[in-house]
């Protein structure tokens, strides 16, 4: 007796009954058929696809935007108050790649934001690299990734945008916290990297791109 | 067994991380490329390109709001396109309920099937007549036969879908193969017994 249809196509794929195979072996026009079920898959994979005939994304972020508006607006600002209020009692500059000193004047201060301002280029330019940017990441590190980048972007808004009052020192210590941020994303990147990372691990404290 | 549609396209893990964070630019770009494969398995499943535009958003919709459940343990296309089938599957049912109240036949509800144009021969297969045959197919074996065979999802993953057990995915792909072969007209065609609650055999043997 023949196999089933259920049981040929189930050869078909690589499964199916021990007895039904080895009745296969032998049976000309069960393997017939099961070539012929393997057309069918062939030819049905070769339809051509149905692309989308409109744009639904404006419509489909008209959506989320008016359910996320509010939440977003929280999430941010909640942000954007711890950052400022950590800041805000800072008074001394504490950076990896810059100075430990206290700001003794305004004119250290100045100093102080020119050499963390030089740090950052100079992260910057370390996270330009093509290297970095082809990475494959894993999720969670991904996800640090993206958290960085965004406490860095909160950073650089209250860095444009400073309560009148505020003094230099406050200056110095967003610049500060802004290098650390930046310094965390270049290792988190760098780690991601293996051993090409090391070197621009090395990089960043001695100053020779690899 | 893996896919062969576009839902295996390769995504940055920094714009799937941004996306899952509510980032809009990120959520587009996800939008961007899978617009299509998702538009293309609504139109198989559903048939009626109105129906698929509607499955196309809901499915981005749900993307959108459950995007932070995606823990990354798989592709990220296979969970997209397990939205996508879900939601194609509540308008095929759906459109079941219509049917059931207005006493017709569901293809009727929503009007004729609407084929992609397709000529060529593969395979011996004339594409054209095989977008008839599949589109006349019932919707469980229409749905199923694209899942296995083109998608490339197990019995399980189907079967689960369907809330409903992995024999019913394999009598539903019997069945399609039984018909389409039956409606093509080509030799050695099969007698679907699934029906009849008998072992199926190759016709004629």
């Amino acid at each position: 007796m023949h196999p089933s249809l259920d049981d040929l196509l189930a050869l078909r794929d690589g499964d199916g009954p021990a007895e039904a195979a080895r009745h296969v072996e032998q049976c000309t026009q069960c393997s017939d058929e099961i070539e012929e079920l393997r057309s069918a898959a062939l030819a049905l994979r070769a339809l051509p696809g149905v692309g989308t005939s409109r744009d639904h994304w404006p419509e489909i972020r008209r959506r989320v935007v008016g359910r996320r508006r509010r939440i977003r607006a929280l999430q941010i600002g909640a942000v954007a108050a711890s950052i400022i209020a950590v800041v805000a009692t800072v008074v001394t500059v504490r950076s990896p790649v810059s100075t430990t000193r206290p700001v003794a004047s305004t004119a250290d201060a100045r100093i102080a934001i020119d050499e963390l301002a030089e740090a950052s280029r100079e992260l910057e330019a370390v996270l330009r690299a093509p290297a970095l940017r082809r990475q494959v990441l894993s999720p969670k590190r991904a996800a640090v990734i993206v958290d960085l980048e965004d406490r860095i972007a909160v950073l650089d808004m209250a860095l444009a945008d400073q309560p009148t009052d505020w003094g230099v020192e406050q200056n110095v210590a967003l610049w500060s916290h802004r290098v650390e941020l930046l310094d965390a994303l270049v290792t988190t990147r760098t780690g991601a990297l293996g051993e090409e990372g090391v070197g621009y691990a090395v990089f960043r404290y001695e100053g020779s791109q690899p | 067994m893996e896919g062969r549609t576009g839902f295996f396209a390769v995504v940055d893990e920094i714009q799937l991380a941004r996306a899952k964070r509510g980032d809009l630019e990120a959520l587009e770009g996800l939008y961007r490329v899978y617009a299509d494969p998702v538009t293309n398995l609504a139109r198989r499943i559903c048939r009626s390109a109105h129906e698929a535009e509607e499955v196309v958003q809901e499915t981005f919709m749900e993307m959108v709001r459950s995007l932070r459940s995606y823990r990354g343990d798989g592709a990220f296309g296979a969970w997209l396109r397990r939205i996508a089938v879900s939601k194609a599957l509540t308008v095929l049912r759906s459109r079941r309920r219509r049917a059931e109240t207005e006493s017709r036949p569901a293809a009727e509800v929503d009007g004729p099937a609407e084929f992609p144009s397709a000529v060529d021969g593969t395979c011996g297969w004339q594409k054209l007549d095989l977008e008839r045959a599949l589109a006349v197919l019932p919707d469980d074996a229409r749905v199923v036969v694209w899942l296995f065979d083109v998608e490339g999802l197990t019995h399980r993953e189907i079967a689960a879908l369907f809330g409903r057990s992995t024999s019913f995915s394999k009598s539903r792909l019997s069945r399609a193969h039984a018909r389409l072969r039956e409606l093509l007209g080509r030799t050695g065609g099969f007698t679907d017994a699934s029906e009849s609650g008998r072992s199926v055999g190759v016709a004629g043997r």
